[in-house]
């Protein structure tokens, strides 16, 4: 995966700002959603997919990476591996989504605490741009203000001692 | 040698360092969510309870009262005829009498038209409240209602209504003398709510539907943890408040 393409700024510079992004909405989704968990569980079980009892550690467990991936994508630091957990993440509610699209369901889709999106093609295009987004991080990890970026220049200033 | 994060000499693999990246992000979120919910004040139980009724939300057919449109019908009885020409007026006997006995004879004819008709509304109130209570009665035990019992119930302006939802949405539209009592921070609300009779019949709605549970949990709250005697859960919410044009009411 190393190439030239890796490093000339234009692509750092879009690495930065897709890095931000998704990181912003990943922390403003799990955030929204830490003050309401037990409305996350319902929304959960609404799709009908896991057993109704597991739904509330999910909501839990999802929040909570939601959030930590936020702020590691904002903040540059283990770029490859939060964008695969995204990316990861997005996936799983790519197939939710499409599954009660499939099956008819007419609900939330539990995406945001307070704000109430239909499950629907819209979602399910939004879904898939985040989705890209963190497929390119995931071959263009390198951005300017970043703290991998830090830590690389530690390393070469230590190796230069 | 320098470092860097995403091509670690140690690995030439892109894809290994992502998921053995991947692999740490997820253990420490899943770490801390487990330690977030053992010490949360609030923490979301571990294994879900499925949703308790299925049975159908309470109609009014159900209670043995007539459906209407509005539901105000129920409230009227017959209008006690309360005119003034209603009391008959002999004339050859007001001509024999004095000025004095006329006037005290029309202040005699104008109080009792007015008792009359103040009696006719206690008959009334007391006939509403009747129904009321009956209606009340047949609630105890009862957990979700129809939009039918909910506007009966908001005519009688003798129920609290009080709207589960978050603060912006109770703001961007709520039943007509609503409070607003957010379930999921429900604890910040107990001040004003102790205040509250405990016989006070509470009605709790949200969205509507299947999708809202906010109601149900508040309902619950307030009969388990506050100790009121009667609260029951409006089951079409907002949306189906909304669709019968019923009276919204908006907060800036």
């Amino acid at each position: 995966m190393q190439s030239k393409l890796d490093t000339t700024p234009a692509i750092k510079i879009l690495s930065l700002a897709v890095r931000l992004l998704l990181g912003v909405v990943f922390i403003v989704a799990g955030a929204s959603k830490l003050g309401a968990l037990k409305t996350f569980g319902h929304s959960i079980a609404l799709y009908q997919i896991l057993p109704e009892g597991m739904s509330n550690i999910v909501a839990l467990l999802f929040v909570w990476t939601e959030i930590v991936v936020g702020i590691l994508l904002f903040a540059g630091a283990a770029v490859r591996g939060s964008a695969l957990v995204s990316s990861g993440m997005l996936v799983i509610f790519l197939i939710a989504i499409i599954a009660a699209i499939a099956r008819g369901l007419d609900i939330d889709c539990g995406c945001f605490a307070g704000d109430p999106e239909p499950v629907g093609i819209r979602k399910v295009l939004e879904d898939v741009g985040l989705l890209a987004a963190g497929i390119f991080l995931l071959y263009f990890p390198r951005s300017y203000l970043s703290i991998d970026r830090l830590l690389m220049q530690r390393g070469a200033a230590d190796a230069e001692e | 040698m320098t470092y860097d994060p995403n091509n670690h000499p140690r690995t030439d693999r892109p894809i290994r360092e992502a998921i053995r990246e991947a692999r740490a992000i997820i253990i420490l979120a899943f770490s801390v969510a487990i330690v977030y919910n053992i010490f949360a004040p609030s923490p979301v139980p571990w294994i879900r309870e499925p949703e308790k009724s299925t049975a159908t939300p309470l109609s009014l057919d159900s209670l043995g009262i007539s459906d209407s449109d509005t539901g105000s019908a129920l409230m009227t009885t017959p209008p006690v005829d309360t005119t003034a020409e209603a009391m008959p007026v002999d004339t050859a006997v007001t001509e024999a009498l004095t000025q004095v006995q006329r006037d005290s004879l029309e202040r005699f004819r104008r109080d009792s038209v007015r008792l009359a008709r103040e009696e006719a509304k206690r008959l009334e109130d007391s006939a509403r409240t009747a129904q009321f209570d009956a209606v009340v009665a047949k609630l105890v035990g009862v957990s979700e209602i129809q939009t039918d019992v909910a506007k009966f119930l908001f005519d009688s302006k003798k129920a609290l209504f009080i709207d589960a939802r978050p603060e912006d949405q109770y703001n961007s539209g709520h039943i007509r003398g609503a409070r607003n009592v957010y379930a999921e921070q429900w604890q910040t609300k107990i001040p004003e709510l102790v205040q509250i009779d405990r016989d006070q019949l509470i009605v709790t709605y949200c969205g509507g539907g299947d999708e809202c549970e906010l109601s149900h949990d508040l309902a619950n709250n307030m009969k388990a943890a506050l100790g009121f005697k009667t609260v029951v859960v409006y089951k079409g919410g907002i949306t189906d408040w909304k669709a019968k044009k019923y009276p919204i009411a908006t907060s800036e």
